[in-house]
């Protein structure tokens, strides 16, 4: 089997298919991702305050939230 | 404090995310657009009386960085549940019988994408993100997963989830598909579409090429 085979076959064997003629259900799709823990991280931090500076965060429920804990 | 932040995206199956919280440091935040379900969904938990829980009420494709003391709150846990075209519940759903057609897919591929793409943004490294919809349509589906594994290539991975609830009978994804027009033509590849539907079947609907799924690297995983 060829390498390239092997991805082809990992990038939709990894993500879940629920049909309903097998469980009696509706139908759904399912895949998981998870976040590398990476020195990439360096390159997602660096895009963080560009993002921040896009929204006004000042009210939003998390500071209550804040204040109950 | 240790904090455990989890967002989560719909409204009816909080309440087991919620009570897994209560006797810990951890708080789960639920948002969705629809102003009504929020509503729906404070009456809901309301019973729960917990002190670990949020709503709220934005978009999630602009969700912005919330403030927890000095940083923005990354998420370890996010169920990112998005708007689709629904044909999964047309068993149940008998309105969907007369408003579906094939287009639906199309034009939902792209907030799909974007509010995919802010749930990993708000990830937490080592995090996970579930995405899930309950369409059959391979555009909403695995096209969105092959954009993402792109767009962030080598910050997520995969993992495999079809052996982790032994009994739960379930097919995996699709490696190929092709893409059927509004009228019912089909394409196998971008090159086949008409420049009158350039607009609404993007490049990023069809199946990743080899060239593609080699550069990702997935023999790392």
């Amino acid at each position: 089997m060829s390498n390239i085979y092997k991805n082809f076959l990992k990038f939709g064997f990894f993500s879940i298919r629920l049909l309903p003629h097998h469980q009696d259900t509706g139908a759904f799709f399912v895949a998981l991702f998870r976040k590398i823990d990476t020195s990439n991280q360096e390159e997602l931090s660096q895009k963080r305050p560009a993002e921040e500076n896009t929204f006004n965060e000042e009210g939003y429920i998390i500071n209550e939230f804040e204040r109950k804990i | 404090m240790n904090l455990i932040p989890f967002l989560v995206n719909l409204s009816s199956h909080e309440s087991p995310f919620i009570n897994f919280f209560f006797h810990s440091d951890g708080f789960v935040i639920a948002n969705d657009v629809d102003n009504k379900r929020c509503y729906t969904l404070v009456h809901q938990v309301k019973r729960l009386e917990s002190p670990c829980f949020a709503i709220i009420n934005h978009d999630a494709s602009n969700l912005p960085n919330l403030k927890f003391k000095d940083g923005n709150i990354s998420f370890d846990r996010i169920l990112c549940d998005v708007p689709c075209s629904g044909d999964g519940t047309l068993r149940k759903n008998p309105d969907l019988w007369k408003k579906w057609n094939p287009g639906h897919a199309s034009s939902l591929q792209s907030i799909q994408l974007r509010i995919a793409t802010r749930g990993i943004q708000l990830l937490a490294p080592g995090g996970l993100m579930v995405y899930s919809t309950c369409s059959m349509n391979p555009i909403e589906n695995e096209s969105v997963v092959a954009q993402l594994l792109q767009t962030f290539q080598g910050q997520i991975s995969l993992v495999n989830i079809s052996d982790k609830l032994p009994g739960l009978q379930t097919i995996p994804g699709l490696n190929k598909w092709c893409i059927i027009g509004k009228t019912q033509e089909i394409f196998n590849s971008f090159e086949e579409v008409p420049k009158t539907l350039q607009s609404t079947i993007r490049p990023n609907m069809f199946p990743p090429s080899n060239d593609v799924l080699e550069q990702l690297h997935l023999e790392r995983w």
